[in-house]
């Protein structure tokens, strides 16, 4: 009896390192966009259980220091396997290349795939220049306005939910909701530069022309400050936001203001019970001369320096697939970045979100429709070549600029007029030193 | 007799091998990097001499940020110092009641971590949702733009630090007073000399060696000075209280340039040193440390 039990202990601890042996570790450095953690880690348990021989390793890492963390980890030499990212042109060098693994997976040439996947421009653009697949498109975020049903109707107010209002109306309903005090403020307004940039290519305006000079500061971008800036003169918007360090979010979240303007990755937030105790919606986004509704996918990309490549590519590959991204976005309110599914459109199940999502969805598909430069001056500006490469290493100028603005030390023309020649120098000198 | 030769060597091997791994070895990998123009996409890096260094010195950015580095310790050191000092003096007067309570009190922020104090002095100073703005709606009075105003928010944040720093140089202080002999102060009174004359003839020179060390502690707490404000201001309102370190890492990990942002810490390092090694020499000529 304890040699049957000291023979079955000992074929137990072989089975069991024979298959530890066997069984790889995936890092995937992750930032949370909202309450998205619970869903990620039920999709990494899924593929585990599928395949056995893969262990996920998730390494959540806030969003405000994910980009140091990650480009510590890249320098430092110790790179995760997979990473979730908001563009492909940070980690272009690094980035693995899964291309070759495409055709044995999804049984689809690269180019049926690359055209079946996704027609957003970061993917297409890589694959174009160098023939590469450098980062899957996962969903897709696009800006959108929300607002406060309950303070709205306080002040008389209904909301678009087809045709956009124009600046001009936008800015009444803004007046309405303040004088009768409906709300303290009414927009809160996310600093970042590429929000921001919504209202300068509604205005007709553009960060750079084709031959790569930095025009932000024509008339229709001082156009855009320049109202941007009147809101909050008129104390529209709380300065505290742009000018100080206050999150826009916990206005609208306290009922200090009226709308929000930020995207659609705030809806799973808005969506989960007690994040905010009023009625909210959604509407289109105003439009000025051009109906301009910027979006972009966010990307999931794998490192060239993985020991795993098939596995990483596979991994990336099941994720972004029709059947889980489906799942992904039932159960975020995610738009997915999938020509198929975005036409299909995906059904989350849930009356309120539908009637939310068919809004964005709406205005996304009429928002990209090109009009004039638009929206080549977009792609230019922030997804491809060495002017988006400018644009998103230094656009701090850009906020901080408009923040001088805002706060009066300098005018919408002279603060557009220093990022101007600000990226010109940035310009000549990256070109100088690919030379 | 060659065994105990080594003693001393094993003794210091520990701490030494920490300073080895984690000060000189980083150093020398970041003055490397210094050398090199660093790929914004992480590919290879160019060898550009000291390119970099001159970078600096044109950045009219960062010596703004330095400048501001300079203006910041200029006010915060005298207000951390006076702080201390007075409040020290208090904890150690006989006439002062529950001392271990407010010595506990007092030093209570100093071991609070950067970003809980920032937090806290969000959830006061903050313009919409700040306790003393929402006290002066109540009472009717105006909001005050403490961290929106470029002159304020740099004001607010000297005395955010000087409340963050003087518990800990409050307690160098009170060591320094309780060394002071007694009987120097029994002399003084027996001469008639009055409280401030035994202030200032006794105890503000017997510790002329501790206010040394408090300057110079707190000076390189100023030029070092990062958490705070990229938490309570990030560097706002527009660069008014960006400072010298957190310049260097903006460059590093916003624009990504490595290269440039090693040789703006190595830069900062040297500037560092010069001020360290000039207040251990004043205080060497005082014969203070001897």
């Amino acid at each position: 009896m304890k040699k049957v039990f000291v023979i079955l202990t000992l074929l137990l601890i072989s089975v069991m390192t024979i298959s530890f042996a066997q069984q790889i570790t995936l890092t995937f450095a992750y930032f949370t966009d909202g309450p998205d953690l619970p869903v990620i880690k039920s999709l990494i348990s899924q593929y585990e259980q599928l395949h056995s021989d893969v262990k996920i390793n998730l390494l959540n890492i806030p969003y405000s220091d994910y980009a140091q963390k990650l480009s510590t980890m890249i320098q430092g030499g110790t790179p995760p396997d997979i990473a979730r990212a908001g563009d492909i042109i940070p980690y272009q060098d690094v980035a693995l290349n899964i291309a070759p693994y495409i055709p044995s997976y999804t049984g689809e040439s690269v180019e049926n795939w690359v055209q079946n996947h996704s027609g957003f421009t970061s993917m297409e653009y890589w694959y174009k220049e160098r023939g590469e697949i450098l980062g899957i498109p996962w969903d897709v975020g696009a800006h959108a306005l929300f607002y406060n049903k309950d303070e709205f109707a306080k002040a008389g107010i209904t909301a678009p939910s087809t045709i956009p209002w124009t600046w001009n109306q936008w800015e009444d309903a803004m007046n309405k909701i303040v004088s009768s005090e409906a709300a303290k403020y009414a927009l809160t307004y996310e600093k970042t530069s590429y929000r921001w940039s919504n209202l300068l290519y509604q205005a007709g305006g553009q960060i750079w022309n084709d031959k790569d000079q930095c025009v932000i500061n024509n008339a229709e971008g001082v156009h855009a400050l320049s109202f941007f800036v009147s809101l909050f003169k008129n104390n529209l918007i709380p300065e505290s936001v742009w000018v100080g360090n206050t999150p826009a979010f916990s206005y609208f979240q306290n009922g200090l203001a009226a709308m929000f303007y930020s995207g659609t990755w705030m809806i799973p937030e808005l969506m989960q019970k007690g994040s905010v105790n009023f009625n909210w919606g959604v509407m289109p986004l105003p439009v000025d001369k051009v109906n301009a509704v910027m979006t972009g996918p966010k990307v999931i990309l794998g490192f060239k320096s993985t020991k795993y490549p098939q596995q990483v590519a596979d991994f990336m590959l099941w994720l972004t697939s029709k059947p889980i991204l489906t799942e992904w976005c039932q159960k975020l309110g995610a738009i997915p970045a999938n020509h198929a599914l975005l036409e299909k459109g995906v059904d989350y199940g849930n009356p309120e979100l539908n009637s939310v999502m068919e809004i964005i969805l709406k205005d996304l598909n009429e928002g990209t429709k090109p009009s004039g430069n638009w929206p080549a001056n977009f792609e230019r500006d922030w997804i491809v070549g060495n002017t988006a490469i400018i644009t998103q290493t230094y656009y701090p100028r850009l906020v901080q600029d408009i923040v001088n603005a805002i706060s009066g030390t300098m005018t919408p023309q002279q603060a557009l007029n220093d990022v101007s020649k600000y990226f010109n120098e940035q310009m000549a000198s990256l070109k100088s030193s690919s030379k | 007799m060659k065994t105990k030769k080594f003693i001393p060597y094993i003794f210091i091997a520990p701490a030494f091998s920490i300073f080895l791994i984690f000060i000189i070895y980083p150093g020398i990998l970041g003055f490397i990097v210094s050398m090199y123009k660093t790929s914004y996409s992480f590919g290879p890096s160019t060898f550009v001499g000291f390119n970099n260094y001159f970078s600096v010195f044109k950045s009219p950015n960062f010596l703004e940020a330095l400048g501001r580095t300079f203006l910041f310790s200029a006010l915060e050191i005298p207000t951390i110092y006076f702080i201390s000092l007075g409040l020290a003096l208090l904890m150690t007067s006989p006439s002062v009641k529950a001392k271990s309570v407010l010595r506990v009190f007092f030093f209570l922020p100093s071991v609070l971590s950067g970003v809980i104090t920032a937090l806290i002095w969000d959830w006061m100073l903050n313009y919409d949702f700040g306790f003393i703005n929402n006290l002066f709606t109540i009472l009717g009075l105006k909001n005050i733009p403490f961290l929106l105003n470029p002159t304020y928010a740099f004001i607010s944040l000297a005395l955010i630090m000087s409340w963050a720093a003087s518990g800990f140089f409050m307690v160098i202080f009170i060591a320094g007073i309780q060394s002071i002999p007694v009987e120097l102060y029994e002399a003084a009174e027996i001469d008639g000399a009055t409280t401030f004359k035994k202030f200032s003839s006794i105890t503000l020179p017997m510790l002329r060696p501790t206010s040394i060390l408090v300057v110079i502690l707190s000076t390189i707490q100023s030029m070092q000075l990062f958490d705070i404000p990229f938490v309570l201001t990030g560097g706002g309102p527009g660069e008014s209280t960006t400072f010298a370190v957190e310049k260097v890492y903006n460059t590093a990990f916003i624009n990504l340039n490595m290269g440039l942002a090693s040789s703006m810490s190595f830069v900062l390092f040297l500037i560092f040193l010069a001020i360290g090694l000039l207040q251990f020499k004043i205080s060497r000529e005082g014969q203070f440390w001897a």
